[in-house]
């Protein structure tokens, strides 16, 4: 184990130079002066296409919504025979037209910046790490050589040897310390489009409201 | 161009793309089955205001 190891960066430190605020902010800004610029010429669109300006008898100018007409076709259930109401009914297609104002069926929402999304990853990692190779070799060898006498009696005998011990051996040891301490952000910043004004929204329930087709009391 | 105009007799909304309406496409109401069209009168008038707004669109993007 190795004694006295580099210490270790702190996190924090390493993120205090980094201009989290322009990272972040820079693109929400343009994103924002963006759909401001764009709210403007929506308002323009608005104005030039979807009203018609007129000038009323004392000189003031009056927007005037541009109306178009549509036609709705529906299936309405009739009595064949109005005297047996017991009979099937027969479905006849009525037509009916409508006048809508044209601001109604533009999609003006979708003119915005709707999605701005910031992501980024950061990480800053500390390590060291060390390595300690050992390695042993042993070669040994041992040559040893005895004699000894054995006496048996009036006999007697040499006997003689010899032991040969022969090793080699070798181990490798590897030790890897590593030490680490790493900090990964990731930034994730979300801006949506929320819906229209809720004036534009009530401006344009009214009109609808307005213009909900009203049947025409039939003939008795 | 998609849009949706909610149905004037089910209250459902009918989705509807703009293009295909001043064509003279019709739109069936889902819930209820009514069909919408566009009355010849208007197709001008919508067709121009289609135009318009796909510059503006465009700039948007741009
Ligand atoms: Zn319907």
């Amino acid at each position: 184990m190795p004694s006295a190891q580099p210490p270790l960066v702190g996190m924090a430190e390493q993120f205090t130079g980094l201009p989290m605020g322009d990272l972040i902010g820079a693109p929400l800004m343009a994103a924002a002066k963006a759909n401001s610029a764009m709210a403007a010429t929506q308002t323009k669109f608005l104005l030039d296409t979807c009203f018609a300006k007129e000038e009323t008898s004392d000189g003031k100018e009056n927007y005037k919504p541009v109306l178009i007409k549509m036609t709705l076709t529906r299936g309405v259930l009739v009595p064949v025979d109005p005297d047996k109401p017991e009979q099937e009914p027969k479905i006849e297609q009525v037509e009916t037209t409508f006048d809508l104002p044209l601001l109604t069926v533009l999609p003006l929402n979708s003119l915005a910046v709707d999605d701005v999304s910031i992501g980024f990853d950061m990480e800053v990692k500390s390590s060291f790490s060390e390595s300690t190779n050992e390695k042993t070799e042993e070669a040994l060898s041992a040559k040893s050589s005895f004699s000894t006498k054995v006496g048996y009696g009036v006999f007697s005998a040499e006997v003689t040897g010899s032991v040969s011990y022969d090793s080699s051996s070798s181990s490798s040891h590897d030790t890897h310390y590593e030490k680490s301490n790493s900090a990964q952000y990731s930034v994730k910043v979300h801006a949506g489009q929320i819906q229209l004004p809720k004036g534009v929204t009530t401006i344009i329930t009214a009109f609808t409201n307005s213009i909900s087709p009203i049947e025409m009391p039939t003939a008795a | 161009m998609l849009t949706q105009i909610n149905c004037p007799n089910c209250q459902s909304p009918i989705p509807i793309d703009l293009k295909g309406l001043v064509g003279g496409e019709s739109f069936h109401c889902k819930c209820c089955q009514a069909k919408l069209s566009l009355s010849e009168d208007s197709t001008d008038v919508v067709s121009s205001a289609v135009t318009s707004f796909e510059k503006v669109a465009q700039q948007a993007k741009g």
